[in-house]
């Protein structure tokens, strides 16, 4: 075994076949990103021939005549509201079901997973009815509390897993020293899982921004609508406009890479610790 | 100095803003869910709407056609929904039995129709237990489109007349060019060429039964006739495999391949007949479409396509009917039609009649005026045509994928038929 | 105001927890009951106002006895869930291990591999469905340009038409856009191995495929099982990827319990119908959990129920 280590022409196929295996991943990963990134600059016909050669900003142009910065500004405002108080809900449940031993906590915690076994499909209708009979209809708020129900069970689910890793000592020291439950909370518990906040953060973030069906139920006002219902109506019945489906994809894309860059190393060290520990 | 100034602005503002808010109080504000592309020139009409009648501030919704009728549905039955809303021709009798909508008599009193309602083509499809509960605003069918030029270097001068010919013609120009002859969208609007093939033969989802009932108008082999005869284009190659995975006719790839020369026959509503024809000219400048259009396909019988378009109706939760109606009314005359809504036909006769064909719309016209018919017993029976053009459609989808053979597709299309009619 | 520590402490929990209750009840638990209660009813939307009629358990009848049943459940469990989540392990695993294989290291290769992850982990399914179709196209799209030019195949392949090719496209689009997200969990995971146990089991003669097997592997698993149990649960439920790639079809070959969903609810307009399908899927997911739990041990995370 040892010996084929040091052997130059095993070792040269095997980087060989390692780079071909990245370049494979690479090429895989990349494709389809590319491929709509160029298409979101080029002169496309009805179908996804370009008409001519060269570059053009006539699709964002378009999609942005068409109103769709609304909907980025609509989404961004929807989604990073729903994130931040579904993460300062899941902070505080995640602590106090990770600290505290009480009557019905299995229960919680089983419905925190439950409400990840049912299809969230089905609740579209009841969840309309609800918002509907209270005159929420074409309601940022209604949106926002939903989204915050959507990604809160896992949200919590993650933030536990990494609640587990830090000793109990800790709090219990600083309520020793008169510290409150709130203050534990915020001073000393949140700085420790901040990675685990960002990483839960992040998943929350992703999984409101790209919601269709409740946001179609329930906002049927164009100053209202988010990103998906605005990318779907290039979709339309007569007709598709690829141009600007490919730029609206692009922009539909761009916030949450910008997101994600920054956070990747945070994201990968919270995520595991959460969701595996 | 400075806080003089602030409390100028506040007071200012608080006058401003009750100005402002009673300005707005005695303003009535409806809404209108329009859901076609032309949502600019639709604006432009309601801003002329609003100026012919100050008081009335119109508000333009628009949600996709796929989503538009749950989503109403959703709404209406909860006290809901936009004040006007364009359906389809064939929602309008289940609006009724939801009672999402209003009926037209309640709402005359408010106006009457300057040509009066029988003047409105289809209005049976609007009739849900002796009333109306609509009003048809735009008409529409499908009719046969050729790219003159790809038939002609086949060697083919006339055009097929029927089914037979079309795929013998669609064989010709494979051999001979290599391009695609007739080609057709096989998922969810399979239904158009399916039931137009039907009814040229003389058969038909559901027919009376002659008792006062509703029975399924076609017999299992007719039915595996017609899935082999559509099945035959994709098995042969005459059509691409891929038109099993296409929708809508105006698909970009069954348009591209029009625009491309390499399809030479397609059939299409005519708005989509529109688009293609200004999308030609948009890349060729100055060159004359080589489209033409054309009746449909005879089968044993004359050809007959349906009556579609859309109705107009109004929410039966509006606060304000008479400002609804009013709008309708609007929407309906023939100002809106010359100057906005400039791809639809009006769905009135008096209007249908002044209408001037460029010539390569003729097919369309003839198809329109002579040869179409209403969907009938479909919506007659209950069953209504929504459910029956999904099941429908769905099983023609089996059979022409190969998932299922078109006599194994065909014996279950017509038990769900039957179940459905027995509901 | 003083109060007892004790009740203090009760407080404290309660609050805490408050809105969490809230959510349960107000999301989670009002309308899967009220759902339930649909799935006992005739129910559509045309009869929303009105009300539907109890008729049983008739609408669970129909559908697990429908033509249609085994043909969703096979298209569910086997092609969605069972075979996209295996590929997804496999090929995560396969990333995980190249980015941390010493030789990418050596060529600095590891931050932009870390980079060209992300891409797909950011793209939302939606915009992933789009970028794919495109890539399938049967008359422009890149891969049959590919394929035909290297005489691979001499008629252009409409993937997502084609009864052989529709599946593994679908499946190709789920792995693309959820891959990252376990390949960089599975690589942190890799980097917590200590060096010195490989090392160890080398000088002891152990092989590569040895050390994978008895040493890696065994570390891995904890992260894989719940990596997996994810994946099913987010798989199982999902609509989008089937429902904008296919539509379900051609026909209703790709119909899956979520699309049934959507086309009986939203399409059919047969709420209570879907409502009983919906709670069907539910059960059935429940049922995995428990009996994932029981097998694969997961000791922390029972620790954390219990």
């Amino acid at each position: 075994m040892r010996v084929e280590k040091n052997n130059p022409i095993a070792n040269a196929i095997e980087n060989g076949g390692m780079l071909l295996a990245f370049i494979l991943f690479g090429v895989f990963l990349l494709a389809p990103a590319f491929y709509v990134f160029k298409g979101s600059f080029e002169n496309l016909s009805v179908s996804l021939v370009a008409t001519d050669s060269g570059w053009t900003l006539r699709n964002y142009i378009s999609i942005f005549e068409n109103g769709y910065f609304v909907y980025v500004i609509n989404s961004l405002v929807v989604c990073i509201t729903a994130t931040i108080l579904a993460c300062t809900i899941a902070l505080f449940a995640a602590y106090g079901l990770s600290r505290f031993r009480f009557r019905g906590r299995s229960l919680v915690f089983g419905s925190i997973m439950g409400g990840q076994f049912f299809p969230w499909i089905i609740l579209v209708n009841p969840i309309f009815i609800v918002f509907a009979r209270s005159g929420m209809v074409n309601s940022q708020v209604a949106l926002i509390l939903c989204y915050t129900a959507f990604i809160t069970p896992f949200t919590i689910y993650l933030l536990i897993g990494y609640l587990t890793t830090i000793p109990k000592s800790l709090d219990e020291a600083a309520i020793v020293d008169g510290a409150s439950r709130f203050t534990v909370v915020t001073q000393i518990i949140l700085p420790i899982i901040w990675p685990g906040m960002v990483a839960a953060a992040t998943f929350g973030f992703l999984q409101s921004w790209s919601e269709y069906l409740l946001v179609l139920a329930l906002i049927t006002d164009d100053s209202l609508k988010t990103i998906p219902l605005g990318l779907y109506q290039y979709f339309g019945d007569v007709q598709v406009d690829w141009g600007a489906v490919m730029a609206g994809s692009v922009v539909a894309t761009l916030p949450t890479l910008l997101l994600f860059l920054p956070l990747q190393r945070k994201l990968v060290s919270g995520l595991t610790q959460g969701a595996t520990k | 100095m400075a806080r003089n100034f602030g409390r100028k602005l506040l007071i200012s503002c608080a006058v401003l803003a009750s100005t402002s808010l009673s300005a707005l109080a005695d303003d009535i504000k409806i809404s209108f869910r329009f859901n076609d592309s032309e949502r600019k020139e639709m604006r432009a009409a309601l801003d002329e709407f609003e100026q012919q009648n100050p008081g009335i501030k119109v508000d333009l919704q628009t949600i996709s056609w796929k989503d538009s009728r749950d989503q109403f549905l959703r709404e209406a039955a909860v006290g809901q929904g936009p004040d006007v809303v364009h359906i389809a021709f064939v929602w309008t009798q289940e609006m009724a039995e939801a009672e999402a909508v209003t009926p037209v008599e309640e709402l005359t009193k408010y106006g009457a129709f300057s040509n009066g309602f029988n003047d409105y083509i289809a209005t049976d499809l609007t009739m849900y237990d002796g009333k109306a509960y609509g009003v048809p605003w735009s008409a529409d069918t499908w009719a046969m489109v050729y790219r003159t030029d790809v038939l002609h270097s086949a060697g083919i001068m006339d055009k097929p007349e029927t089914w037979d010919e079309l795929k013998e013609a669609s064989r010709t120009i494979k051999e001979k060019t290599g391009n695609t002859g007739f080609a057709f969208p096989a998922a969810l609007q399979v239904w158009f060429p399916v039931n137009y093939y039907l009814w040229s033969n003389g058969a038909s989802f559901i027919t009376q039964d002659g008792k006062g009932g509703y029975k399924v108008g076609v017999s299992k082999e007719q039915l595996a006739g017609a899935m082999d005869y559509f099945k035959g284009y994709v098995d042969e190659g005459l059509a691409p495999r891929s038109i099993l995975s296409i929708d809508q006719p105006h698909d970009p790839a069954l348009m591209q391949a029009l625009l491309d020369g390499k399809q030479a026959m397609a059939m299409m509503p005519t708005n989509t007949y529109r688009q293609l024809l200004s999308a030609y000219e948009k890349n060729n400048p100055g060159k004359t479409a080589p489209f033409d259009s054309g009746v449909m396909m005879h089968g044993t019988n004359a050809p007959r396509t349906h009556l579609g378009g859309r109705t107009l109706v109004v929410n039966s939760n509006t606060k304000h009917p008479e400002a609804s109606w009013k709008l309708l009314q609007y929407l309906a005359s023939a100002p809106l039609f010359e100057k906005y809504y400039t791809n639809q036909f009006p769905a009135q006769k008096t209007l249908l009649s002044q209408i001037e064909y460029r010539h390569e719309e003729l097919g369309f016209a003839e198809q329109l005026a002579n040869n179409t018919r209403t969907w009938g017993a479909y919506a007659e029976s209950g069953v209504g045509v929504g459910p029956l053009w999904n099941t429908v459609s769905r099983a023609f989808g089996t059979a022409l994928s190969g998932q299922e053979s078109s006599e194994k597709s065909a014996e279950k299309l017509i038990a769900e038929i039957e179940r459905m009619l027995a509901k | 105001m003083t109060l007892s520590p004790k009740l203090r402490e009760r407080l404290t929990i309660f609050f805490m927890l408050l809105p969490t209750f809230a959510i349960l009840v107000g999301f989670y638990l009002y309308p899967t009951l009220y759902n339930l209660e649909l799935s006992f009813t005739d129910i559509t939307l045309l009869k929303l106002k009105r009300g539907g009629d109890f008729i049983g358990l008739a609408n669970y009848w129909e559908f697990l006895t429908s033509d249609s049943f085994f043909a969703i459940a096979v298209n569910t469990v086997l092609w969605l869930t069972g075979i996209s989540v295996v590929c997804r392990l496999l090929l995560g695993l396969g990333f995980a291990m190249l980015l941390n294989s010493q030789f990418l290291k050596n060529i600095r290769m590891t931050t932009l591999a870390r980079l060209m992850l992300l891409v797909p982990w950011a793209t939302p399914p939606v915009v992933a469905v789009i970028a794919w179709r495109w890539l399938f196209d049967p008359t422009h799209g890149p891969i049959n340009s590919w394929l035909l030019a290297t005489g691979l195949i001499d008629d252009p392949v409409a993937f997502t038409a084609n009864l052989a090719t529709v599946w593994p496209a679908i499946i190709t689009i789920i792995v693309w856009n959820t891959t990252p997200l376990i390949g960089v969990s599975l690589l942190a995971a890799l980097q917590t191995i200590p060096e010195e146990l490989n090392e160890a089991a080398a000088i002891d003669g152990a092989n590569r495929w040895q050390q994978f097997r008895y040493i890696t592997l065994p570390y891995l698993m904890p992260t894989i099982s719940v990596l997996g149990l994810m994946s099913v649960i987010w798989t199982f439920n999902n609509f989008v990827y089937v429902w904008l790639t296919t539509g379900a079809g051609p026909g209703t070959f790709t119909n899956v319990l979520a699309t049934e969903v959507y086309l009986k609810a939203f399409v059919d307009l047969r709420i209570g119908y879907s409502a009983a399908i919906g709670v069907t899927m539910a059960v059935v997911m429940a049922a995995f959990g428990a009996l994932y739990f029981r097998f694969f041990g997961l000791n922390e995370m029972q620790e954390k129920v219990g």
